[in-house]
Formats: C-alpha cells, structure tokens, sequence
C-alpha cells in the first residue's frame, strides 16, 4: 500500500506519520509537497499535525488554499483514503470535506495528553480492527479541537454513524468529565458521507509503539491497511 | 459657486475669482507651450487632463499629510483652490537625468540619480526661468531660509510618496516641478501635478509619457495623456476596507468567556457580554469602488471568516 504524507509549511507531525507507516507497518510512504497538483498514484493520503501557515487567521484557512488540496479533494470525492490528525482535520473542515467547524478548547490551554477513545462504528475503513465500543488511549495536543456543527448535520451524523470516536472515560463512559476541549457531544473524530474522508484531534501516530506508552494508535493504521487489502 | 473676474491668465490657465472669499477657480487650457514660449500648439482634451490628474493627485497627497491649495474638481476642467500668494520659485525634484540635469552633468539620459535632486528656478518670464542658489533666492529676497527648506522637504516628501504611486501605475516618475504659496501666512503647496509638469516613462516600455512628446514631436500626444490620466484614475477605485470578524451568535466563544470573567473579577459587574473577534483591513487598488465591496463579501465567505462559526461585517471607506 502507497501512502502520501502532505507536507504544508509548518506541518510538523509528518515526520512521526511517515517513521509510523515506513518503519512499523513497512509500507511505501512519500512526502508530498503542498505545491504538487498529482496524487493519484496514492491509496491513502496523510495530513498531519502540525500548525500550517501558522495557524494564521484560522487554524487550517490557508492551508486549505494550497495547490495540494485541490489534488486531494479531488481524491477524495473519487472516493481515494483521507486521513487528517489534528491540524490535517482542522484543514479538511476548513476545506469543506469534513463538516462543521474547530472552535478554541473551553479551558484556552493547549492540552497535550494522553485521552481515552471510545471507537463509535468498528465498521469503517479507519476502525474495522477494533471492536465497537472498544476504547483507545491515544493522545491529543492541540488549542483549538472544540468542535462544533449545526444541530440538523450534527443529527445526521450521529444517524449514519459518522461519529467515529468520542472522548470518554476509561472504562468507556461518555462524560462531560472526559471531554478535554469543549467538543460538541464529546466528538473526537468523525467521517464524511462516504467514509473515505476521516479527521481526528488524537495522533495515533503517537501511539504506535511499545515504547511510546500505547500502541492503541496502530488500530487505526491497520485497519487502513486491511480495508485497502480487502479491497484489492 | 459663482465664477467672477479673471484674475491671471498663464500659458496653460486661467484663473478666475469667485463669490467666495479666498477660493479660486483654476481652468485648465488645451494650448501648450515649450521652450518659454517658442513652440506653441495645442493639445486636444490637455485641459481636462491636467485638471483631472491634479485632482486626484492633489487630493492623494493630502491624504498623506500633504497641505496644499486644493478644494475640489469643479468640472472636467476646473478646480477650486484657495487662492495662494504665490512664491516665484519653483522646486524642481530629480530622480533621474534628462533635459537640462543630463547636460549640466554630462550624464547619458536616464540615468538614476544617487539621491534625489533639488533645484531651484526663478519663476520669471523675462529672465527666461533661470536656476538659482540659495543664496540667490536670499539675495533676491524670494523665500526666506525656513521657507525653502520647508519646501525642499516638503518636495522631498512629495516624491517619496509619488515615485512608488506611479510605479504601481507602470509609470516611472522621472522628475517633476512644484510651486507654492502662501495662504494666510501658511505654506500650501500650489499650482498643478499633470504631465505638463512631470517627467513620467513607462516603466515596461520605457516609452515617454509627458510633455516631452509634445517638445520632441513624437507624436500620440494626445493619446498618451488620456493614458496617463487613465492609470492614475485607478488610484479612484483604491479604497480601504475594514473587516469585523466575530463569534457567531449561540456560538461559544471562550476567549469572551474568560475575558468576561476577568472584568466581573475586576469589579465590573456590569459587563454581560464579551465577544472577541478579528478586525481585519484591507486596502484594495484596480478594482471599481462598487465592484470592491462584492468582492470584499466573497474573501469573507471563503477565507477571511468561517461561516459556520463566525459573522462578519463590511465597512467600506
């Protein structure tokens, strides 16, 4: 399987991704520029963390005005893999291929740490390695994953089983006690109408390895993995 | 506004009185001279040209702190001013060589000067405008010292704020002469801004955009003077823009949240409410002044605001 990391200005979590996909799953792994315009020699694309363009104006508003992402929404409405983490969700909103909007965290910190995950639909291309209601301790930083949406999208969502991880508690619980930023309805992670499209405040890349604190991150990546080997 | 009696009748205008103490009307002349007199023709539509661009020019340095003798644009011609006891010097400011700077220095035409030069002319028929020293202007009793230095640095600053105007107009501003006056004892910067009294080349071609074509017989005389009027009408359009970005209503907005916390802590328990947003503005060139505040809305919607979360407000300069 060939993934492409894209790199924006000021990304700086696509080192983590690329060392995650080349040297733990050991499949083929690119950069890919923020000025390229071809990406469709890729099974799934990766936009990282990171603070792109510096976060100016909002977190994600230039980046999605890149040369890159006119390539990349066009892989995705073919229905091609779309992965963001943290600011790569916030420019897939910002882009319009993910629904709703990054406000800033209730608390105004930065959170850095690690949070539990409960998986809300096992049966995507993201989740198909976990079980559903299983929960995932990956970590988060980030200012703004505040995330909010209409209440009629937001219905819709829930419906068609697009909200893929809620932060929870450690057993499992959804509460407001477990909720880090302010997010609507606990949302840590959600997909578009056709599931080929995933943002995500947590960084499994973070959470890949032993050594690292977690390897829950890898359920993510392998299930990836799997979906494009049962669809191949 | 009623035009009265003529009160001065130069090469290139005419200026009359009016019922209103102090102000005068200056109309713009299609004939031209060169050479102090020798060669004389007429440029057709130089008038309103000349009238125009001194508007929009006069009016731009204002805006940059400029004082001078302009009122308004009463028509395609004409101007009102406040009249002006004007002093018979004239500030030449060089930027680059040509005409009499590129003999007087043996420089080939166009070169550029290290640093700006001043000169000064006495504005005098007769003597056939001849150019003076400081010491001259003294001796003649012309302009005290602190007058021509003022106006040396008000002619610097002319330049400063004109050379790159012109160069976003394609336009490199060669040279040009000022003229000024007194008005209640105050110094105004007076007389005109057009190509009669500028040295403008365009900056791609090269090609010469003034009066000279008129003194050399290049032709198209009358062709480039609607073009030059044409690009410094774009300054028209130039209008600033302020954008209000803020919170959405219903929207959380945590950084109000917390700041409104901190001034009922301070005591300010009247404070209710607390949004904070963006004030963004923006200065936009080459664009229809109607046009400009559609396309304002449209950076809104796409970039400037996130509607989902965010409203935004317009105001236009």
């Amino acid at each position: 399987m060939r993934f492409g990391v894209v790199v924006f200005p000021g990304s700086n979590c696509e080192a983590d991704c690329f060392y995650v996909i080349d040297k733990v799953l050991r499949e083929d792994v690119d950069y890919v520029w923020h000025k390229e315009r071809e990406v469709s020699s890729y099974d799934c694309l990766v936009l990282p963390g990171g603070f792109s363009y510096g976060d100016y104006l909002r977190c994600g508003a230039i980046a999605r005005f890149s040369p890159v992402m006119e390539a990349v929404t066009a892989f995705a409405r073919e229905g091609g893999l779309v992965i963001g983490i943290c600011n790569g969700f916030q420019i897939l909103l910002e882009a319009g291929l993910l629904p709703g909007a990054m406000l800033r965290n209730t608390s105004l910190h930065f959170i850095c740490r690690f949070v539990n995950l409960r998986v809300e639909n096992a049966d995507t291309p993201w989740t198909n390695r976990a079980a559903a209601g299983q929960v995932l301790r990956i970590p988060i930083a980030h200012n703004e994953g505040n995330y909010v949406v209409d209440p009629a999208t937001h219905r819709r969502m829930v419906e068609e089983g697009r909200v893929i991880l809620r932060y929870c508690d450690a057993s499992g619980e959804v509460t407001p006690e477990s909720n880090p930023n302010g997010s609507l309805d606990n949302i840590a992670g959600i997909c578009n109408e056709g599931f080929n499209v995933f943002g995500l405040m947590p960084h499994p890349e973070r959470a890949s390895e032993e050594m690292l604190g977690s390897t829950d991150g890898l359920v993510i990546w392998e299930s990836i993995l799997q979906h494009y080997r049962e669809r191949v | 506004m009623e035009k009265r009696e003529l009160i001065y009748e130069g090469k290139a205008k005419k200026v009359y009185a009016t019922d209103q103490p102090g102000q005068v009307i200056h109309e713009f002349k299609d004939e031209a001279t060169a050479f102090d007199g020798k060669k004389r023709g007429i440029i057709a539509g130089k008038g309103k040209v000349n009238a125009m661009m001194s508007d929009i020019i006069f009016r731009y340095l204002e805006k940059h702190g400029i004082k001078t003798h302009h009122l308004k644009l009463l028509s395609e011609n004409e101007i009102l001013t406040w009249w002006l006891e004007m002093i018979p010097v004239e500030i030449i400011v060089r930027n680059y060589a040509a005409g009499s700077l590129a003999k007087r220095l043996g420089y080939p035409e166009r070169t550029e000067m290290k640093a700006p030069i001043v000169e000064y002319y006495y504005k005098n028929d007769e003597l056939g405008d001849p150019m003076l020293a400081r010491e001259h202007i003294r001796e003649l009793g012309l302009a005290s010292d602190e007058q021509l230095d003022e106006m040396t640095s008000i002619a610097l600053r002319v330049n400063e704020i004109l050379r790159p105007y012109f160069e976003a107009r394609g336009l490199i501003l060669a040279d040009f002469k000022l003229e000024f006056g007194l008005r209640e004892g105050r110094l105004l910067l007076g007389d005109e801004f057009s190509p009669d009294v500028c040295r403008l080349w365009d900056a791609e071609t090269g090609e010469i955009m003034d009066k000279d074509r008129f003194r050399r017989d290049l032709g198209k005389v009358e062709e480039t003077y609607a073009e030059v009027l044409r690009r410094v009408s774009e300054e028209k359009a130039g209008v600033a823009v302020a954008v209000y970005v803020s919170p959405k209503k219903g929207i959380l907005d945590p950084a109000g949240q917390a700041t409104l916390g901190a001034l009922q802590s301070l005591g300010y328990d009247e404070v209710r409410e607390v949004r904070i947003g963006k004030y963004i503005t923006l200065r936009l060139e080459g664009v229809e002044a109607d046009k400009a505040e559609e396309r304002v809305r449209e950076m809104c919607e796409r970039l400037l605001a996130n509607p989902i979360i965010e409203d935004y407000r317009v105001e236009m300069e």
